[in-house]
């Protein structure tokens, strides 16, 4: 009894004071202290307390061997928990911390429970990992297999330094505080390796994953913010693929009419707004969530709720790039159509883009592969799916807006203009010769374009059933929570 | 006409002839020769039901072929219908041996086979009552079972998605020939004094059969088996109550921390159960088995104890096996208590042995429902010892801090195999993560139960079937 | 993607409310609205109409 007291003690208080001194001296928080906010009070049980690293004389150092992993609740609901624990060896994984994973990896798989990754470390143990036994890690490491329908969600907070990060790559949602980063490896390694000299923070810093790359959800400036995220956004999602996400009543009324959204939204199709204040007009009251904010900003992707019911938004936004779908927005979707596949939440699109970029650029990097992969990931999910077209659906841009889904419903507003191209460059290289010929060009371009700007018109389509409505844009959060209402199914 | 006949019936031939039929089975009921502590086959059905909830199907069945000099044959010797028990819904067969003698048992076929296929298909726990004696007809020594419903009846495997419904079989009288059948899908097997299961008749057995080990547990009589197949079907989980999760109640004498190394199966089961929910299985001094609960969690569960370590033979080897069936069927937790040095030396170099063992080794390892451990002094956790190795696919594997683990290389189960230096406390094989917890006596009961319901959670979702490359079917690639 | 100034609609010293259109870009066609984002005096102006500026360039200083 007496050896059960010690250990615990020494697992408690790894490292002593001197570690948690260190810690807070760099903005850091300690694993159990990250854990303390994560949690409902009270709420942690931890696995394996007394498990350590497999050099036996330092076992009263290393309980935990470098992460600390269990179970608790967040807001009542069951999740389990994985925290680098830089006490030990600075986070970095070992060998022997095998079996206590696989171990802890099987409880989470067997109660399909949500799992919430910590990462602030090193990756691997360089020396231990330089055997040939490495071949076996990517079977392992990886975590490249998630059961569906058992799977819960995954979330990823990284705090520090993250070498190697699968879990965000994994994660269905992630937060990296500003000062951490992510790469697949440490400045040293590749200068070593290639020649390149650059800092962490050039390679993967929050501002590289925020604005370059989007691989990361969210950027906040400190752990106690990531800890906070990582709860809120919990809160959107399911435990798991194949059950419903709380339901939380926000105090808004589903049948509020929003009059507020015809001075939002200019009339003149060529003045830009910002389609951010619609989605929070439309949407449950400060239920907004978005995801990469600074990254292929002409989408704007994230969570909401409307009548306390999750679901996921895509909207184009006409402040940049006028709202086209380009390659960075396809990357953007495919993160929001990949959670409503796997979890099977409810889309809500909202159209305004003038086509998809079809410049140079663009087809250097193969934005047509891109947009044809796009489509067949938004016809996988059967979530359900309402798309409001607010002006202008352009092209393929409108289905890759999920415009006109068959198994969707669309809505249009009054004013909008649904058609394969432009009106001006219809005009203009259709009726080329013609303009040339004619004696008033301009009145001929102004007759031309008022015959298209009138078949674009929704009503042509609304006639024949290809919409399913033309609605009032006062109107349009009532009719979106209704049409996710019948459209939902049941479990 | 009996003076039990109603005025109006007088004046309506049908009423008439019902009640005629009725009173027939009246009157063979009224005259059925009597033993001490055996009860009728109705009298068995209205002991084990709630009151009031029989619904007979085929009051009025009767032999159709009958020997000579055969008098009436109520229900064709098969008393049938639903019934629920402790408000859970069950469908019921009782025999009758008397009436059995004197027909060929094709309508109780029938009526056999359509119970158990709608019982099948709805999910519905089957209690069947067996009772039959040797018998002759027609000249023929032949048993009834053999001609019960010419084995139409197939009865499937659920898929992995659905609960299964437990079989439980008692067992009354002196059963010849079908045993092999009753015994075959039975979840449990539960018999009188009197009962006795047998292929062939015992003129032709060269001695009686040995009964040890065939049955889930022996009682004295009628009322004792009924009591525990009653407390069986409110233990268990079913179809509309898949976790069957009771009311927390508190152990007799909860664990301290002053409980010394090996502790009794008594002190354990004492101060880790709820008291009152065991049903055990075998209980003989330093192993019992059964299902019981802990916080209100109901498991299957085997436990050995002290006071020095306990050698498993072959009848605590097949009663693992049979809780492990039950954890698998019925997808109850499986906990196990080990304080044990191996397997029994003498039992073990029988070909018996090994084949038992094998059976207990593969439903062990096959059960999906969560599997925990508790080591209370001498403990096999590392290897695939049935009683609850990490190769078998443990979840959870908990000791107490005196506890003794052997290493898992070591192959032989046997005492003296280990070389003492090697067999350790508890601390390295926790430091590396082969176990998975050390508490204290006093901490053991809370956190069995707090990784009973972790682990349970999962328990609503269907378990992942993997293909023969171990892809998990139901995956969904990220697009 | 560059973007063109094509209004510049206030002046230095003048006081703007939250939200105040200060200029108006245009990019891909569209008329893109640049609002103060806090109450304010603006300082100083930094674009003239007709001039190509690049994300994270500077508009206008309002204090």
């Amino acid at each position: 009894m007496a050896e059960l007291h010690r250990r615990r003690n020494c697992a408690d208080n790894l490292g002593g004071v001197v570690a948690v001194e260190r810690a807070h001296a760099r903005g850091l928080l300690t694993a159990p202290e990250r854990l303390e906010l994560l949690l409902d009070p009270g709420s942690r049980v931890p696995f394996g307390t007394l498990f350590h690293s497999d050099n036996l004389s330092q076992a009263d150092e290393t309980f935990g061997d470098g992460e600390l992993d269990g179970f608790g609740t967040i807001d009542g609901r069951w999740v389990a928990y994985f925290a680098s624990d830089p006490r030990v060896k600075g986070g970095s994984g070992g060998p022997a911390d095998f079996l206590h994973a696989e171990t802890f990896r099987n409880i989470v798989e067997k109660a399909a429970l949500p799992l919430i990754y910590l990462m602030q470390g090193g990756g691997a143990r360089i020396d231990e990992a330089m055997s040939s036994q490495f071949i076996a890690f990517p079977a392992t490491g990886m975590g490249v297999r998630k059961v569906f329908p058992r799977r819960g969600v995954f979330l990823t907070a990284v705090l520090g330094s993250y070498y190697a990060p699968w879990n965000v790559a994994q994660a269905d949602f992630s937060v990296m505080t500003e000062s951490s980063n992510i790469s697949l490896t440490a400045p040293p390694l590749v200068y070593v390796g290639t020649g390149q000299q650059v800092t962490a923070e050039e390679l993967g810093g929050a501002q590289v994953q925020a604005r370059v790359t989007g691989q990361i959800d969210a950027v906040v400036p400190d752990e106690v913010a990531a800890l906070a995220m990582v709860r809120v956004a919990f809160g959107y999602l399911p435990s798991r693929a194949g059950i419903d996400p709380p339901i939380v009543d926000c105090g808004d009324s589903p049948d509020r009419s929003c009059p507020e959204l015809y001075d939002i939204v200019p009339t003149a199709l060529n003045r830009a707004y910002d389609v951010r204040r619609v989605i929070t007009t439309i949407v449950d009251r400060n239920s907004f969530l978005e995801f990469s904010p600074e990254f292929a900003r002409n989408l704007v992707t994230g969570l909401a709720r409307m009548n306390g019911r999750t679901v996921l938004l895509i909207a184009n936004q006409p402040k940049f790039l006028a709202g086209v779908i380009d390659s960075g927005a396809v990357i953007k979707a495919k993160k929001i159509f990949n959670l409503c596949n796997e979890l099977d939440l409810p889309l809500l699109s909202l159209v305004d883009t003038p086509g998809v970029l079809p410049t140079k650029e663009q087809e250097h990097r193969g934005v047509m592969t891109a947009l044809y992969e796009h489509g067949i990931r938004r016809f996988r999910p059967t979530a359900p799916k309402v798309t409001v077209v607010l002006r202008k659906g352009v092209g393929f841009a409108i289905g890759a807006m999920s415009g006109g889904d068959p198994e969707g419903i669309t809505f249009a507003w009054p004013n909008s203009q649904i058609c394969f191209t432009g009106v001006e460059a219809c005009v203009r290289v259709v009726h080329r010769r013609e303009i040339e010929e004619s004696d008033d060009p301009s009145a001929l371009i102004t007759e031309l374009s008022e015959r298209y700007t009138g078949t674009s018109a929704p009503w042509s389509a609304a006639h024949v059933g290809y919409l399913d409505d033309v609605i009032d844009p006062a109107e349009t959060r009532m009719r979106v929570i209704r049409a996710f209402e019948v459209t939902r199914r049941h479990r | 006409m009996s003076e039990e006949a109603h005025v109006s019936s007088t004046e309506d031939p049908g009423r008439q002839r019902l009640e005629m039929e009725r009173e027939a089975i009246r009157d063979f009921e009224a005259c059925r020769p009597r033993v001490e502590g055996v009860l009728s086959p109705r009298e068995r059905i209205q002991a084990l039901i709630d009151p009031g909830s029989f619904l007979e199907l085929g009051s009025l069945t009767r032999s159709q072929q009958q020997s000579d000099g055969g008098g009436s044959t109520p229900a064709d010797g098969l008393v049938a219908g639903w019934a629920t028990v402790h408000g859970r819904e069950i469908a019921l067969l009782a025999e009758d041996p008397l009436v059995l003698k004197m027909t060929d048992a094709q309508v109780a076929g029938d009526k056999r086979l359509r119970i158990l296929n709608t019982s099948a298909i709805r999910g519905v726990p089957i209690v069947y009552m067996a009772d039959g004696q040797e018998g002759e007809w027609a000249g023929f020594p032949v048993d009834r079972g053999d001609l019960f419903g010419y084995h139409r009846y197939q009865r499937t495997e659920p898929v992995s998605s659905e609960l299964a419904a437990p079989l439980i079989t008692a067992v009354f009288g002196r059963c010849v020939g079908r045993a092999a059948e009753l015994l075959m899908e039975a979840d449990f097997v539960v018999s009188t004094q009197r009962g006795s299961l047998s292929i062939v008749p015992s003129e032709l057995a060269s001695e009686p059969g040995d009964q040890d080990g065939l049955f889930d547990l022996l009682v004295e009589d009628d009322r004792e088996a009924i009591a525990n197949v009653r407390k069986f079907l409110s233990s268990t989980p079913s179809t509309d109550d898949p976790r069957a999760l009771g009311t927390a109640e508190m152990p007799r004498r909860p664990l301290d921390d002053s409980l010394l190394p090996h502790a009794s199966v008594d002190d354990v089961i004492d101060g880790l159960f709820d008291e009152g929910s065991i049903l055990s299985f075998r209980n003989q001094p330093g192993f019992v088995s059964g299902i019981g609960a802990i916080t209100g969690h109901r498991v299957a569960f085997a436990v050995t104890g002290g006071p020095t370590p306990h050698l498993l033979n072959t009848l605590d080897v097949t009663a693992i096996g049979r809780v492990a069936h039950l954890s698998r069927r019925l997808r109850m937790p499986l906990v196990f208590v080990q304080d044990a040095d191996g397997y029994d030396p003498a039992a073990a170099r029988s070909p018996e042995f090994l084949r038992r063992l094998a059976v207990a080794l593969d439903e062990v390892r096959k059960t999906w429902a969560p599997k925990l451990v508790l080591v209370t002094g001498h403990g096999h956790v590392l290897g695939s010892f049935v009683m609850g190795g990490r190769q078998l696919g443990m979840d959870y594997v908990m000791a107490l801090p005196f506890a003794q683990i052997a290493p898992r290389d070591v192959v032989a189960f046997h005492p003296g195999a280990i070389p003492g230096d090697l067999v350790d406390g508890p601390w390295v094989a926790a430091g590396f993560g082969h176990l998975d917890e050390v508490v204290a006596p006093s901490e053991a009961r809370q956190q069995m139960a707090t990784f009973l319901q972790i682990l349970s959670l999962g328990l609503d979702v269907p378990p992942p079937e993997v293909d023969r490359r171990g892809r998990y079917v139901a995956d969904i690639p990220k697009v | 993607m560059a973007a063109t100034v094509w209004k510049v609609l206030v002046e230095e010293g003048q006081s703007v409310k939250e939200g105040e259109t200060i200029a108006i870009l245009e990019c891909m066609k569209m008329e893109i609205p640049v609002e103060s984002p806090i109450q304010g005096t603006v300082q100083k102006i930094r674009v003239q109409p007709n001039m190509s500026i690049d994300q994270g360039d500077i508009i206008a200083v309002v204090e």
